[in-house]
Protein backbone atom coordinates (compact mmCIF):
# COMPACT_ATOMS: atom_id res chain seq x y z
CA UNK A 1 0.00 0.00 0.00
CA UNK A 2 2.84 2.46 0.93
CA UNK A 3 4.06 2.03 -2.67
CA UNK A 4 0.98 2.68 -4.20
CA UNK A 5 0.32 5.80 -1.86
CA UNK A 6 4.04 6.71 -2.81
CA UNK A 7 2.86 6.56 -6.49
CA UNK A 8 0.18 8.74 -6.10
CA UNK A 9 2.34 11.27 -4.54
CA UNK A 10 4.75 11.31 -7.39
CA UNK A 11 1.50 11.36 -9.99
CA UNK A 12 0.78 14.30 -8.11
CA UNK A 13 4.29 16.21 -7.65
CA UNK A 14 4.85 15.70 -11.59
CA UNK A 15 1.62 17.20 -12.73
CA UNK A 16 2.43 20.00 -10.75
CA UNK A 17 6.36 20.16 -11.81
CA UNK A 18 4.43 20.42 -15.49
CA UNK A 19 2.06 22.86 -14.61
CA UNK A 20 4.45 24.90 -13.71
CA UNK A 21 7.26 24.61 -16.59
CA UNK A 22 4.45 24.98 -18.97
CA UNK A 23 3.44 27.98 -17.27
CA UNK A 24 7.19 29.09 -17.38
CA UNK A 25 7.05 28.28 -21.36
CA UNK A 26 3.94 30.59 -21.31
CA UNK A 27 5.82 33.25 -19.62
CA UNK A 28 3.07 33.73 -17.07
CA UNK A 29 5.20 31.51 -14.01
CA UNK A 30 3.69 32.02 -10.74
CA UNK A 31 5.46 33.51 -8.48
CA UNK A 32 7.75 31.59 -5.99
CA UNK A 33 5.84 32.61 -2.92
CA UNK A 34 2.63 32.16 -4.73
CA UNK A 35 3.41 28.77 -6.16
CA UNK A 36 4.62 27.14 -2.44
CA UNK A 37 1.75 28.19 -1.20
CA UNK A 38 -0.53 26.42 -3.83
CA UNK A 39 0.67 23.37 -2.68
CA UNK A 40 1.90 23.22 0.82
CA UNK A 41 2.58 19.53 1.19
CA UNK A 42 4.95 19.79 -1.50
CA UNK A 43 6.52 22.95 -0.72
CA UNK A 44 10.28 21.21 0.58
CA UNK A 45 10.24 19.55 -3.23
CA UNK A 46 8.79 22.66 -5.07
CA UNK A 47 12.06 24.69 -3.36
CA UNK A 48 14.45 22.32 -4.17
CA UNK A 49 12.98 22.45 -7.63
CA UNK A 50 13.51 26.18 -7.90
CA UNK A 51 16.53 26.28 -5.88
CA UNK A 52 18.28 23.84 -8.74
CA UNK A 53 17.18 25.93 -11.51
CA UNK B 1 51.44 31.57 -9.87
CA UNK B 2 47.50 33.17 -10.19
CA UNK B 3 48.03 33.40 -14.20
CA UNK B 4 49.15 29.49 -14.05
CA UNK B 5 47.03 28.62 -12.06
CA UNK B 6 43.80 30.46 -14.01
CA UNK B 7 45.11 29.09 -17.17
CA UNK B 8 44.98 25.73 -15.37
CA UNK B 9 41.44 25.89 -14.31
CA UNK B 10 40.26 27.18 -17.91
CA UNK B 11 42.29 24.62 -20.18
CA UNK B 12 39.92 22.05 -17.73
CA UNK B 13 36.62 24.16 -18.22
CA UNK B 14 37.19 24.10 -22.02
CA UNK B 15 37.87 20.44 -21.76
CA UNK B 16 35.30 19.94 -19.59
CA UNK B 17 32.71 21.99 -21.71
CA UNK B 18 33.78 19.85 -24.97
CA UNK B 19 33.11 16.51 -23.18
CA UNK B 20 30.06 17.30 -22.15
CA UNK B 21 29.09 18.51 -25.78
CA UNK B 22 30.70 15.60 -26.97
CA UNK B 23 28.69 13.25 -24.90
CA UNK B 24 25.45 15.21 -25.46
CA UNK B 25 26.04 14.75 -28.89
CA UNK B 26 26.67 11.09 -29.04
CA UNK B 27 23.25 10.59 -27.19
CA UNK B 28 21.54 12.50 -30.00
CA UNK B 29 23.01 10.86 -32.37
CA UNK B 30 21.87 7.25 -30.88
CA UNK B 31 18.26 8.80 -30.48
CA UNK B 32 18.18 10.31 -34.08
CA UNK B 33 19.59 7.62 -35.45
CA UNK B 34 16.92 4.82 -33.58
CA UNK B 35 14.39 7.58 -35.12
CA UNK B 36 15.90 7.53 -38.66
CA UNK B 37 15.63 11.60 -38.39
CA UNK B 38 18.68 12.93 -39.98
CA UNK B 39 16.90 16.76 -40.34
CA UNK B 40 16.61 16.56 -36.45
CA UNK B 41 20.45 15.36 -35.91
CA UNK B 42 21.17 18.07 -38.18
CA UNK B 43 19.08 20.58 -35.97
CA UNK B 44 20.55 19.60 -32.86
CA UNK B 45 23.90 19.52 -33.69
CA UNK B 46 23.31 23.16 -34.83
CA UNK B 47 22.20 23.92 -31.09
CA UNK B 48 24.98 22.33 -29.52
CA UNK B 49 27.50 25.17 -30.34
CA UNK B 50 24.96 26.97 -27.63
CA UNK B 51 25.78 24.82 -25.24
CA UNK B 52 28.73 26.84 -23.24
CA UNK B 53 27.40 29.90 -23.67
CA UNK B 54 24.76 28.96 -21.76
CA UNK B 55 26.44 26.77 -19.34
CA UNK B 56 28.18 30.28 -18.28
CA UNK B 57 24.90 32.02 -18.50
CA UNK B 58 23.37 29.76 -15.77
CA UNK B 59 26.48 29.88 -13.63
CA UNK B 60 26.37 33.48 -13.91
CA UNK B 61 22.91 33.96 -13.15
CA UNK B 62 23.31 31.63 -9.90
CA UNK B 63 25.99 33.32 -8.63
CA UNK B 64 25.09 36.34 -6.42
CA UNK B 65 27.80 38.76 -6.24
CA UNK B 66 29.99 39.56 -8.61
CA UNK B 67 32.81 36.76 -9.18
CA UNK B 68 36.32 36.44 -10.98
CA UNK B 69 37.06 34.62 -14.37
CA UNK B 70 39.31 32.02 -12.65
CA UNK B 71 36.04 31.73 -9.68
CA UNK B 72 33.59 31.33 -13.17
CA UNK B 73 35.80 29.08 -14.34
CA UNK B 74 36.31 27.04 -11.26
CA UNK B 75 32.67 27.03 -11.11
CA UNK B 76 32.00 25.69 -14.79
CA UNK B 77 34.04 22.69 -13.85
CA UNK B 78 32.52 21.75 -11.08
CA UNK B 79 28.88 22.05 -12.99
CA UNK B 80 30.30 20.24 -15.47
CA UNK B 81 31.44 17.40 -13.31
CA UNK B 82 28.16 16.98 -11.69
CA UNK B 83 26.39 17.20 -14.44
CA UNK B 84 28.39 13.71 -15.58
CA UNK B 85 27.21 12.14 -12.10
CA UNK B 86 23.64 12.16 -12.38
CA UNK B 87 21.68 9.28 -13.82
CA UNK B 88 21.67 9.90 -17.60
CA UNK B 89 18.02 10.04 -18.35
CA UNK B 90 17.91 12.94 -16.07
CA UNK B 91 21.36 14.75 -17.28
CA UNK B 92 19.81 13.83 -20.87
CA UNK B 93 16.84 15.94 -19.88
CA UNK B 94 18.83 19.30 -17.80
CA UNK B 95 21.20 19.26 -20.82
CA UNK B 96 18.33 19.25 -23.37
CA UNK B 97 16.01 21.56 -21.35
CA UNK B 98 18.42 24.05 -19.81
CA UNK B 99 21.73 23.83 -21.88
CA UNK B 100 20.31 23.83 -25.02
CA UNK B 101 17.35 25.80 -24.13
CA UNK B 102 14.58 22.79 -25.83
CA UNK B 103 11.38 23.38 -25.18
CA UNK B 104 9.48 21.14 -22.87
CA UNK B 105 7.60 19.10 -25.64
CA UNK B 106 11.00 18.72 -27.90
CA UNK B 107 13.22 17.25 -25.17
CA UNK B 108 9.44 15.03 -24.61
CA UNK B 109 10.15 14.44 -28.53
CA UNK B 110 13.98 13.59 -28.32
CA UNK B 111 13.33 11.41 -24.91
CA UNK B 112 10.83 9.59 -26.11
CA UNK B 113 8.93 10.16 -22.78
CA UNK B 114 5.92 12.45 -21.74
CA UNK B 115 6.31 15.94 -20.85
CA UNK B 116 5.27 15.14 -17.56
CA UNK B 117 7.96 12.09 -17.18
CA UNK B 118 10.52 14.63 -18.20
CA UNK B 119 9.40 17.64 -16.04
CA UNK B 120 10.16 14.19 -12.87
CA UNK B 121 14.09 14.00 -15.07
CA UNK B 122 14.07 17.49 -14.43
CA UNK B 123 13.41 17.79 -10.76
CA UNK B 124 15.57 14.58 -9.92
CA UNK B 125 18.29 16.32 -12.48
CA UNK B 126 18.10 19.73 -10.92
CA UNK B 127 17.94 18.78 -7.33
CA UNK B 128 20.61 16.10 -7.71
CA UNK B 129 22.83 18.39 -9.41
CA UNK B 130 22.48 21.28 -6.54
CA UNK B 131 23.35 18.32 -3.99
CA UNK B 132 26.52 17.44 -5.61
CA UNK B 133 27.97 20.72 -6.01
CA UNK B 134 26.53 21.78 -2.44
CA UNK B 135 28.42 18.37 -1.19
CA UNK B 136 31.61 19.73 -2.86
CA UNK B 137 31.37 22.93 -1.79
CA UNK B 138 31.23 22.16 1.68
CA UNK B 139 33.93 19.59 1.61
CA UNK B 140 31.91 16.35 1.33
CA UNK B 141 33.12 13.08 -0.54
Amino acid sequence: MSGDNASARDQRLEAILLAYLEAVEAGRAPPREQWLAAHPEFAAEQAAFLEGR
Amino acid sequence: LDKVREHGEALQAAWLRRALANNLRDEVRKLATAARDVKRERSLEAALDESSARLEGWLAAEQSSPSTRAVRHEEQVRLADALSRIPEAQRLAVELHHLQGLPLSEVAAQLGRTKGAVAQLLFRGLTRRRELMGDEREGGP
